[in-house]
Formats: structure tokens, sequence, C-alpha cells
């Protein structure tokens, strides 16, 4: 998303009058995006001022890494390949352990940056453009799971 | 000349303005504007797409297909249509009746569609008893815009994500942020509270 797009405010007889004008901009490789990121452009030092102090931190609050020492041994593990079903994509950063003592997450992020288990309930609708039968394959889906769409 | 709208009421991040309208009479119209576009009484916008065109609007990573897109003056219209099994809202209490995730996908498509056209957009969800206009707030659309990413990310999708993802996705945040909590529901907190409290002494 790297588009400037205006969202009208106003709805009369005659037409959609717009003053909330969206100035979008990607402002990383990685894909991270913003709203009207003019300081951005303000030059690296603030950059690199920042870089410094996430870097003191990091260093002076380890994280799980530099704790290891303290963890337990681990716990036997059995059919641990067979934890996740076959084509399943593995989550970057966690592992997902089916030990003799339970279910072993390591990894796991500190902070919550998913919703929760019920979001993955949520039927699709939009398919990509290289394949739009998909919209009423994700409809017909979408009438089984849900009929009120 | 004005629309003549029901309520407006800030819900799920918008400032949302509703018209509510008798569905035995509009439903049988023959003309498209009058059926789902019940607020216009003499406008005629001119429809460019509906959903048997599947056309896709991308804003990449974000792919959505409204389920119609009109011409109004020198702007746009996208619609998405949720009859929710025929229910009707209600006026007196449709903020707790609109369903957050429509909200999200009705708003993820219109910027959609503003980006690819280049044209202001009007977000309208139409209900099975009532149309919404939906004005969102900034920090809704700054979450929209960032966690289109995230939600690709999440949904395991290679290329795109659709509009209906990206809501799903976002709505946790979004009744987090903005969710209503009345008198009611901050009685059934404080009683919820109350027997945690007494089951859980020591």
């Amino acid at each position: 998303m790297d588009r400037d797009f205006t969202l009208g405010t106003e709805l009369t007889e005659e037409g959609v009058g717009g003053d909330r004008h969206i100035s979008a901009r990607q402002t990383s490789a990685a894909g991270s995006s913003g709203l009207n990121l003019n300081a951005a452009t303000n030059g690296g030092w603030g950059l690199v001022v920042g870089a410094l102090a996430l870097w003191a931190i990091w260093w002076l609050f380890p994280g799980n890494q530099r704790q290891q020492p303290h963890t337990p041994p681990r716990p036997a593990l059995s059919e641990a390949p067979a934890a996740l079903p076959p084509g399943t994509p593995k989550p970057r950063g966690v592992t997902v352990e089916l030990g003799a003592n339970g279910v072993v997450i390591k990894g796991a992020p500190t902070t919550a940056s998913t919703p929760s288990s019920g979001v993955g309930k949520t039927t699709h609708k939009a398919a990509p453009a290289a394949s739009p039968p998909a919209r009423s394959r994700a409809a017909s889906a979408a009438a089984a799971a849900q009929p009120d769409q | 000349m004005e629309l003549t709208w029901t309520d407006r009421q800030s819900v799920h991040g918008c400032d949302i303005s509703a018209c509510f309208f008798d569905p035995q009479v509009v439903d049988r119209e023959d003309d498209f504007t009058r059926r789902m576009l019940p607020v216009f009484k003499t406008a005629r916008p001119a429809l460019l797409y509906s959903e048997q065109d599947r056309k896709n609007f991308v804003a990449d990573p974000l792919i959505a297909q409204p389920d119609a897109v009109l011409r109004h003056g020198r702007g746009l219209l996208s619609l998405e249509f949720k009859s929710q099994s025929r229910r009707s809202h209600r006026p007196e209490q449709w903020q707790r009746d609109i369903p957050c995730s429509g909200v999200l996908q009705t708003l993820a498509a219109a910027m959609a569609v503003a980006m690819e056209s280049g044209k202001t957009v009007a977000p309208l969800l139409r209900c099975h008893n009532v149309i919404y206009f939906l004005r969102p707030h900034p920090e809704l659309v700054t979450r929209l815009m960032t966690g289109a990413t995230e939600a690709k990310a999440y949904w395991g999708e290679d290329r795109y994500v659709s509009a209906s993802q990206l809501a799903a996705y976002c709505e946790p945040w979004v009744r987090s942020r903005f969710g209503i909590k009345d008198d009611a529901q901050a009685a059934s907190s404080d009683a919820g509270r109350v027997r945690h409290e007494e089951m859980l002494r020591r």
C-alpha cells in the first residue's frame, strides 16, 4: 500500500465529499507502513540515537535467549514431527513439541502480536486476482460455515 | 441536497450514519439503487461493478471484491451487503447489531477501491433493514493500513490478504480499542468480579 487515497466523509444526493485524505507510504523493505510519516524524512540522526537506545535497553534487560542456563532439561519427546499436520507452515521463532509431559512451546513472543484463536473461524471472501473462481469457493465455504453472509 | 439519516453514532472506531427502511418494500424494487441504496431519494449512482463481475481491487498486499462499486458525482461508492439471515437491526440499539467484521471489511474494501481508482470513496454497509455510511477514525485507518502486511503473514498467504481476512485479523483490536461498554455490561463485569473473588477466597 503505497498510494494516497481519500475516503468520503460527506455524502449527499449530488456526490461524495471527502476531507479524510490519507497518505500511505512504505517506510521499509520489511513492509511496515504508516500515515503521513513526515518525521521519517528528518534525517538519520534520530534513527541512530533510537537504534543505540534500543540496543542499550536490550543489553541492560536481556531476554529469554540470554538466560538459557536456568532452563530445565528438555522432557523426553515422542512423535514430535507428527505434532503438526503435513503442510502446516511452521511459525517463525516458535516451536511446538509434543513431549511425554505435555505440549512444550518454545520461543513464544513476550508481547501479544496476534489475535485470539477464534479469529481463524472467520471465512474469507475475496480471492487473488489470478484465481477469480476462488471467490465462489470461499463463498460456498462461507455459506456452509456461516449462512448469514 | 442532504440525505436523511435516522441516527448517527460512534461505533467500532467509526462515525456512522444509519438509515432505516422497510425491507418488505425496498427489497422488491427492481432498480438497483432503490433496492440497495434506499437512502438516496433522487440520485441514481451509476453501477460500475457488482459481485457478478468479480472485479478485484488491489492495494498490495490488500485485495478486495466489494459487492458493488458505483459512480456518484466525482467520487465512488463502495458497497458491502450483509444480510445476516435477514435479521433486522434495532433502530434503538443498532450499535449492538451492526457487525464489527462487516464494518472493517467494508472499510478495507473501500480503501482498496480508493487506492486503485484514485477517487474519493464512500464506504457503505447495507444490512437487511438499514444502510450505514462509515467515516473511520484515523487511528482505525492506520491500524488497517499497518495490519495488512501482518494479516497476510498471519493467514499464511503468499501474495494477497483479502478484505475479510484483514477484518478478521483487526477485529479483536477494534473491539478492545473502541468497544462499547454500557451500564448493563459494567454491572455484569462487577458481578463477575465479585463472584470471582468469592470463589477464589482463601
